[in-house]
């Protein structure tokens, strides 16, 4: 499969009190022409920060992207300015973000009309009136009846999953080659959430959109992505095909977080204990503490680096390498 | 071939699957708020002055350097010397001593000023919040009325009513500032009232004391104190520009809005007798001011946790 | 709908200006000593130094006649009853002790206290937003600390002091300003009017400036990182478009509700700076009554300033309803 985005070596850093936090640690991967990737991972695992780093959208200060590249259609975003005129016809127009929380992700006090019309004629240049026509063919598309009126509804108006079929109708106004959705169904209730997923999935197949779908449910995943990548701390500890890994995942995190999806006969599993802090963190593997596989050498061996023991299959776990005498 | 390995292999040493308990180190509460409190140099620097003034204030009689009320018409316009560090304003009394015991009557006035406000606005926020609708609205309109009077109008007002010491300044400027914490504690009132296990604990019997003591006053009390402190430059402020109108303080009192008026007459000769008190109002207000944001940040739940 | 909570809100006025009437007309009176038997004292001194003089009996019926004659004899709810129904036909009454007309004379000193007061209105607002957004947009920077520098300064130096300070360099040192002589453009000269506008213009702006900037430089922030900001750059909003139709209208939103206390805060103002700066207008009367115990001045004075205050909470109120869509609609 052509390679849409490329991005390697990607490290962010949040400048805090405390000090240094190491949020994205040099982290590669790569998104397909029209594939669906999950990124999965618990709160604080870099996910969200590693999408905004390569939209050039974490707040700066107190963060900075300090390092990697990020090909986009072999173009590198990294090398733009964040504020800069190519940047801003990237966002938007080839690559679209879909944000968590639906109920401060809308502006309050401009109506939905404005918001969405301001994206086609920022972009494509086209008159206000066509571009609100657009939009409320947009809005129909992603479910909202009635949708000419609603253009001049505001965002309090609407409940949080229509709001959040605003933003995928904004998300895909331009047609872009990819959709970020960072936790997009997170924040609402299941059945919405499953609707909307149901929604994105079928609206990006049907247009041949790339998707990127952060989440830290392993089984949304399991449903809708081909290839997913496990973030801890910072890194991705796993990437593989959704299948492969659910049957054989090959870092002991991918395996706790597996037995965390729930399913009709088993028990449920939790993972002990608690994602480190990011800070002055120890050279050793980032998981060592909740980890049950751990032998003596994780304790004084280094982190190893995201590792393919097959083609898409990769794993950065010290026990795992060195069991295939990749380390 | 990926099936060639798996974690199922891998064999789990016991010795080390024990998990390390990563207890995170007590918080020394006193340490955390100082460390906030003083992150920013300038906080540290209106806490310095604000103590180097309450010594001034509390030590006056030891530290000021001669008598304030002392008239000497032989010794009028004294250039500052060692004798009278800042010379001797129009009727030879010696200005700083005036400015040392000044710092006493203003602190007075800041802090008293701040717990009679605080005071009346709890008390009223609390009855407000606990009775009924009649009594919620007679206290929003009548507080409504007061806030809608210019301030310093009640001020003067209430300063002739009750007599132009410190103490009837004290009570006319605290009673024009009490509805900021009314409307604090009313809304905490409000907020406490919704939860459920205060309703079934009022169901049950529980006397509102109880649930004043227990529930509201412990989660306000932040704000609370934040607000005193920001408003005891306020507070002073006030009661110099009263003063420096001539309906504040009574003379001789050693105001420094009084003085501040006084000196204005020689400014163009001897403007350090005017100015001099001014910049300890400055100072003063300043103090307050910076201590108000060091507590304030120090109290923020956002700033919780973001410093170890 | 809109009419409905107007009406509401008008009403709801005018029982807080006769409320705060209401509250004023006992305070005053709560004031020991009275205007009248100063006046007779006075009369009295001079009688005396003339080698005159009333004898005490004299003194007292002339005392209680005088009483009689502004009816400060009745019962005070009366005396309110009276007052109220006199104001209610515009008639403010007479000045005790000066014996104008309180309306005629309100009437002369307004114009010069609500042009001053417009003046620091324009001004506190334009320069409080402008400082106020620029250190926002550029945080962090020398612009940001010096705005907030001078913001802490403001708000710590008070507005009498400043007009010394002022007065002190400007008058004194510089002899570029004159220290009194106010008169209105529109009366008399208007290079002379403009001079002697300047410093009290600047003494009651400089607080309000600071605070309204610190105010607008922490909304602003609070707006800059709110999600739907970062929408807005996701979309591919330029710099331009991101602050001015998505930043700026939310942040200000704050600044409409802070009109109503600036407004207090200058019509409050107007007492002291023109009673430093000299300054023919309503809030110098009030000091004078305030030293004399003027009763009727300084009711009519306040409630003409609650009343200011009322309506311009209203207006402010309105237009918060018109900035935010929220409000509208609920």
């Amino acid at each position: 499969m052509e390679k849409l985005l490329d991005v390697k070596g990607l490290s962010t850093e949040f400048r805090t009190e405390r000090g240094i936090v190491k949020a994205v640690n040099n982290v590669s991967y790569h998104v397909g022409k029209g594939e669906i990737l999950g990124i999965v991972g618990e709160s604080g695992s870099g996910k969200s920060v590693s999408q905004l780093s390569l939209m050039q959208l974490v707040p700066n200060p107190p963060g900075k992207v300090v390092a990697g590249t990020a090909a986009f259609d072999g173009v590198n975003l990294l090398k733009f300015g964040r504020k800069s005129r190519e940047m801003c016809a990237i966002r938007g127009r080839e690559v679209s973000m879909i944000f968590q929380e639906p109920m401060t992700s809308l502006n309050p006090a401009m109506n939905i009309g404005n918001q969405m019309s301001e994206v086609l004629m920022t972009h494509l240049g086209i008159e206000k009136a066509d571009a609100l026509e657009r939009s409320a063919d947009m809005l129909a598309q992603v479910g909202i009846a009635d949708s000419k009126k609603r253009l001049a509804d505001y965002p309090h108006q609407f409940s949080g999953g229509m709001r959040q079929r605003v933003m995928i109708a904004m998300a895909m106004l331009c047609t872009p080659k990819l959709i970020i959705a960072d936790e997009a169904t997170t924040a609402l209730d299941a059945t919405i959430q499953a609707q909307l997923l149901e929604l994105l999935y079928s609206i990006v197949s049907e247009h041949g959109v790339a998707l990127t779908m952060v989440t830290h449910n392993l089984g949304v995943v399991a449903r809708y992505a081909q290839r997913v990548n496990v973030m801890y701390a910072g890194r991705i500890v796993e990437t593989g095909m959704v299948k492969d890994i659910w049957a054989s995942p090959l870092h002991p995190y991918t395996e706790g977080l597996i037995s965390c999806v729930p399913k009709l006969d088993e028990k449920l599993e939790a993972i002990p204990g608690m994602p480190p802090t990011l800070i002055n963190r120890p050279p050793t593997c980032p998981f060592l503490a909740r980890c049950k596989y751990r032998q003596k050498s994780c304790f004084d061996d280094p982190a190893a680096e995201l590792t393919f023991v097959d083609d898409v299959h990769a794993t950065s776990c010290n026990v795992m390498l060195k069991e295939a005498g990749l380390l | 071939m990926a099936k060639e390995y798996s974690l199922k292999n891998i064999k789990i040493d016991h010795e080390y699957d024990v998990h390390q308990e990563l207890a995170l180190p007590p918080v020394n509460e006193f340490k955390r708020f100082a460390k906030v409190f003083f992150r920013r140099p300038i906080v540290g620097v209106g806490f310095a002055i604000v103590v180097l003034l309450l010594i001034a204030g509390i030590f006056a009689d030891q530290i000021a350097p001669h008598d304030p009320y002392l008239i000497n018409l032989f010794n009028t316009f004294d250039a500052p010397s060692a004798r009278y560090p800042l010379g001797t304003d129009a009727i030879g009394r010696c200005l700083l001593s005036r400015i040392i015991h000044g710092t006493r009557l203003a602190l007075l006035t800041g802090v008293s000023t701040v717990f009679i406000s605080a005071t009346i606005g709890i008390t009223i926020g609390l009855v407000a919040g606990f009775g009924g609708r009649v009594a919620q609205e007679v206290v929003m309109r009548l507080t409504d009325a007061w806030i809608s009077i210019p301030a310093i109008i009640i001020m003067m007002l209430l300063g002739a009513v009750l007599g132009r010491g410190i103490g009837g300044m004290t009570i006319a400027i605290g009673v024009t500032m009490f509805p900021a914490y009314i409307r604090l504690v009313f809304g905490q009132v409000l907020t406490v009232k919704q939860n459920d296990y205060i309703m079934a604990s009022m169901a049950m019997g529980d006397s509102k004391v109880r649930i004043v003591l227990r529930h509201v006053l412990p989660n306000c009390l932040a704000p609370i104190i934040v607000v005193m402190t920001m408003m005891m430059g306020g507070a002073v402020m006030a009661e110099a520009g009263l003063s420096f109108i001539g309906l504040g303080m009574d003379p001789p009192t050693p105001a420094w809005g009084t003085m501040t008026n006084d000196g204005r007459q020689w400014l163009a000769s001897y403007p350090h007798l005017s100015l001099a008190p001014g910049a300890a109002i400055v100072l003063l207000v300043f103090g307050f001011n910076m201590v108000g944001d060091g507590i304030r940040d120090a109290l923020d739940p956002k700033m919780r946790g973001t410093l170890n | 709908m809109m009419v409905n909570f107007i009406i509401r809100r008008l009403i709801n006025s005018v029982f807080l200006v006769l409320l705060v009437s209401m509250i004023v007309f006992t305070l005053i009176r709560m004031v020991p000593g009275d205007p009248l038997s100063a006046l007779v004292d006075a009369e009295q001194q001079r009688l005396i130094e003339g080698g005159g003089g009333m004898d005490p009996e004299q003194a007292q019926q002339i005392l209680d006649d005088l009483r009689a004659q502004h009816g400060l004899d009745l019962p005070i709810p009366i005396q309110y009853a009276q007052w109220l129904g006199n104001m209610i036909q515009g008639n403010f009454g007479r000045s005790i002790v000066r014996g104008f007309d309180i309306a005629t004379e309100i009437g002369r000193r307004m114009p010069i206290t609500l042009y001053l007061g417009l003046i620091a209105f324009i001004v506190t607002n334009i320069f409080g937003i402008f400082w106020g957004v620029i250190a926002a947009v550029r945080n962090g920077t020398v612009v940001d600390n010096v705005v907030s520098g001078v913001a802490i300064l403001g708000m710590t130096v008070p507005g009498f002091l400043m007009a010394v300070v002022l007065m002190y360099i400007l008058s004194f040192t510089m002899e570029w300003l004159p220290l009194h002589g106010f008169n209105l453009p529109w009366r008399g000269d208007i290079g002379v009017s403009v001079r002697s506008t300047v410093m009290p213009v600047m003494v009651m702006t400089f607080g309000g400036i600071a605070g309204m900037s610190r105010q607008c430089r922490s909304s602003m922030l609070e707006v800059i990182n709110a999600d739907y900001v970062r929408t807005a750059w996701a979309k591919g909003m330029r710099e331009k478009v991101v602050i001015f139709k998505h930043v700026l209208k939310n942040g200000l939103m704050p600044i409409v509700s802070m009109q109503g206390g600036m407004i207090a805060g200058i019509v409050g103002g107007s007492v002291i700076v023109e009673t430093i700066f000299n300054v023919p207008g309503v809030g110098s009367l009030v000091v004078d009554s305030m030293t004399q115990l003027d009763y009727p001045v300084i009711q009519a004075v306040t409630v003409m300033f609650t009343f200011i205050t009322v309506m311009a909470n209203l207006v402010v109120d309105l237009l918060y309803g018109w900035v935010d869509p929220r409000i509208r609609h609920s």
